[in-house]
């Protein structure tokens, strides 16, 4: 309405703004090896009824604690006789899946938070800000581990638990870039020639500081994923026998020196998504820094 | 920091040891009971301080009747006495404290009289008052985890320092076995007394002073629980001069201890690595026969469970055998009967072996035969309870059942059955005793708390049969009431029996005379290093 009232058309808006948003994302090879390792999870995750033989849930008590490179069981068994590699693919879809649920709702309400508190300022900046220190006073998996036992296990309920939690980081990235973007020439600009605090915040203001928020959301899903094997090995996450990497590492610690496979593998596949995860984040800060 | 810690009492021992001897050139080595020739065992090379490594710590304070925990009981065994003792199968009571004991013609007074010589770890003499101050603050003390077993007994007196006279409302057969159960043992009379008081500071309690074989001079939490030898022992002094006891809650580290010679004695050896630990050198492992079930608790009350075909043909399709393979390795029995193999257990009791085929044929003709959707509530971090649950999922599927395994806080899971909020749940059972009375009344009597193990079965008749049961004197008429018992219970199926579990340890083969008694105690007073 101001902007018309001024006689500033939108189209002048849109030329001032690329010049600060266009950033290509250049591939390194960090990033190519992430990529491409992430790539590979992900075909394992669609494709797992293809590439598995064997119902991961399926139990064969006459085929219990084969070694891997078992004929049939190329990864092994578990106590129960279930194909640990039909297992570990499966678990990758709902690994995944968890990764990406619980950080898209802290990323999004974090992200937004932090630019509106760091734009706004005042007493809402005051206020959340609070709430972020207090969240912040717990340590992340305690507190998590504190909702999920008011909230009893399951999956839903882990998405709340880290969704609650899991927004504070985002929060206070996207705070700190924009408490120093603020005063910045375009913004004044912006603002000097009416624009509103909503289109400032999310036209102007939130493409340049999503950034490292958005470099953060790698870490967070390595983090997300290594929360919700945590909480499954703790019992609180998927329920048995639903295959679950955290939950497959707890089944088998019990069987630690009699069948290291079924604790060690699961673990690698972790360890190949978290690496997979985190390159990519280290690849888009490279990226950003040089 | 440890060894160095372990080795100053084994010196300064040694140290007096070579004194003692050099004083006394006539040395009687071991055997002699008599108090004060302990000086001359320390003197000998072989250490005589005993490593365990144990799965739990204590939480109730050392006080016989205020314990609730297995941890705190195991010790409690160790320092303090009771007047009868269970025999090492569990099954039948033998002298304790006691030597001598009768009952009345009308069975309502029974009278015990007291082994002379006894003393407690402090060296006072134990006398018939003492007795009485313990029992009845067993029985009607304030902070008292089992009145209920107590509630028989009218009143305990003794008229003189040799003899315990106990008055009876009515008369009770399992008072014998009551007698021997951890929570009658024996406190110096003063001490009893002041453990009930409001405001006695329970950290008190884990320094002791009992007749038992060793004696503790205080615990912190965190800390190792350390056992003294009691020279006063009435049953001659104990071969080791002390038990270290630490705890080591993961399994896997208390084996690897173990056989890295770090510890001489581990308790909860996992059941699959018995064997394996069997073929090494050095170490043994073995699963004791304990009065211990495992089973899956039906609430009756919740449609379609309420239906007696339903929950037999549940029964009948659980593979128990399957389950102690896979679960157990092996290291169970099939349960047959509702009660664990202690007295009066009908082992002919036929029970529900697997049959696929009949469990199909109940299911059909039930209630529940469009299949039904069923929680089944499992402690979280119980993994036996676990991977019980994971096998029974994949049978009972068989019959249109869909059960949901939903792992929960054990304090969340005895919440919910207690409050009837379960359709089924994974439990087990220990006897604190030898006499089936315990497990009858709290598993099948029906109508009031515990509501039949919280299964909310309720049979008037059953119930009139129990109580007769605890009062009948005649131990063939018992034995027949209870096969009775065990029998309508396991026909109405307000449970799914599935092992006898056994209680496993591991030791170094210098390790002599560790055993697990039928109610899952261990004794160290016979325990000593051979070489």
């Amino acid at each position: 309405m101001s902007e018309k009232a001024l006689g500033v058309g939108p189209a002048q808006l849109t030329r001032v703004t690329p010049v600060v948003r266009a950033r290509k994302v250049r591939l390194n090879s960090t990033l190519l090896t992430g990529l491409g390792l992430l790539g590979l999870v992900v075909l394992v995750a669609i494709a797992a009824p293809l590439l598995t033989p064997y119902d991961p849930i399926a139990q064969q008590f006459t085929e219990s604690f084969l070694p891997p490179f078992s004929p049939g069981h190329i990864l092994g068994t578990d106590n129960f006789g279930r194909d640990i590699w039909s297992r570990i693919a499966y678990s990758t879809r709902l690994d995944l899946q968890i990764g990406l649920l619980s950080v898209l709702f802290p990323f999004i309400f974090g992200g937004l938070m932090g630019i509106a508190t760091g734009y706004l300022g005042g007493k809402l900046d005051t206020f959340l800000m609070r709430i972020v220190d207090v969240l912040m006073a717990f340590p992340f998996l305690i507190l998590v581990i504190a909702i999920m036992s008011i909230l009893g296990p399951g999956l839903t309920n882990l998405y709340i638990a880290v969704g609650v939690v899991g927004w504070i980081p985002y929060a206070r990235i996207t705070r700190g870039e924009t408490l120093a973007t603020r005063h910045l020439e375009y913004v004044l600009a912006a603002r000097t020639i009416g624009c509103s605090s909503g289109r400032i915040m999310l036209r102007h203001i939130l493409p340049n500081v999503i950034a490292p928020a958005l470099i953060y959301v790698f870490t967070g899903m390595v983090l997300a994923i290594l929360t919700g094997a945590t909480l499954s090995f703790l019992g609180l996450g998927p329920q048995p026998p639903t295959p679950e990497w955290g939950a497959m590492i707890a089944e088998g610690r019990q069987f630690l020196l009699l069948a290291w496979w079924m604790t060690t593998l699961p673990g690698l596949a972790l360890l190949v998504v978290g690496v997979a995860l985190s390159l990519i984040g280290d690849g888009l800060a490279e990226n950003r820094g040089g | 920091m440890f060894l160095e810690k372990a080795r100053w009492p084994l010196i300064a021992a040694a140290i007096a040891g070579l004194l003692l001897s050099a004083c006394a050139p006539t040395s009687t080595g071991t055997g002699s009971p008599t108090p004060g020739t302990s000086a001359s065992a320390s003197a000998s090379p072989v250490s005589k301080v005993l490593r365990m490594a144990r799965n739990a710590e204590p939480f109730s304070p050392f006080v016989p009747w205020q314990i609730d925990d297995n941890p705190a009981l195991f010790i409690s065994v160790n320092v303090y006495d009771t007047l009868l003792r269970t025999t090492k199968d569990g099954t039948s009571v033998e002298a304790g404290l006691a030597t001598k004991w009768e009952s009345s013609a009308d069975g309502l007074t029974w009278t015990f009289t007291l082994k002379d010589g006894v003393k407690f770890s402090d060296g006072s003499a134990m006398k018939a008052s003492d007795v009485k101050a313990s029992l009845d603050m067993a029985r009607a003390g304030e902070k008292s985890a089992w009145k209920d077993v107590y509630v028989a007994i009218k009143e305990v007196s003794a008229p003189d320092d040799k003899t315990v006279k106990i008055a009876l409302k009515q008369p009770y057969a399992p008072l014998l076995s009551v007698l021997a159960m951890f929570s009658s043992a024996v406190l110096p009379e003063a001490m009893a007394k002041a453990t009930d008081t409001k405001d006695y500071d329970n950290t008190l309690a884990w320094k002791t002073k009992g007749t038992g074989a060793y004696y503790s001079e205080g615990w912190k939490k965190g800390d190792p629980i350390i056992l003294k030898r009691n020279t006063n022992y009435w049953r001659g002094t104990p071969a080791l001069d002390e038990v270290r006891i630490e705890y080591i809650p993961d399994d896997n580290t208390r084996v690897l201890k173990l056989q890295g010679g770090e510890t001489d004695v581990v308790d909860f050896v996992p059941f699959s690595q018995i064997a394996a630990l069997n073929t090494q050198p050095n170490v043994k492992a073995q699963t004791f026969t304990i009065q211990q079930t495992a089973f899956v608790g039906f609430n009756t009350s919740k449609p379609p469970l309420n239906d007696v075909k339903v929950r037999q043909a549940l029964n009948y399709a659980t593979d128990k055998e399957a389950i102690i393979k896979n679960v157990y390795f092996g290291q169970a029995k099939v349960m047959n009967s509702p009660i664990p193999q202690g007295t009066y257990w009908d082992k002919n009791l036929v029970g529900y072996p697997y049959d696929l085929e009949k469990a199909k044929a109940l299911m059909a003709s039930s209630s529940g035969a469009a299949g039904f959707k069923m929680d089944m509530q499992v402690r979280s971090g119980n993994t036996n309870m676990a991977n019980t649950a994971v096998i029974l999922k994949d049978a009972w599927a068989k019959l249109g059942v869909t059960v949901d395994i939903q792992t929960l806080d054990t304090a969340v899971v005895r919440t919910n059955y207690r409050a009837g909020d379960y359709m089924s749940t994974t439990q087990a059972w220990t006897n604190d005793m030898n006499d089936p009375t315990e497990i009858v009344n709290y598993a099948m009597r029906g109508g009031a708390s515990p509501f039949a193990y919280w299964t909310r079965y309720n049979n008037p008749d059953l119930n009139d049969k129990i109580t007769k049961a605890d009062l009948e004197q005649d131990a063939t008429k018992r034995a027949a009431l209870y096969a009775e018992i065990q029998k309508i219970y396991s026909d109405a199926a307000p449970i799914a029996p599935i092992a006898y579990l056994g209680a496993t340890a591991g030791w170094r083969s210098n390790v002599d005379g560790f055993f697990i008694d039928g109610l899952s105690y261990y004794r160290f007073e016979d325990v000593k290093f051979n070489k």
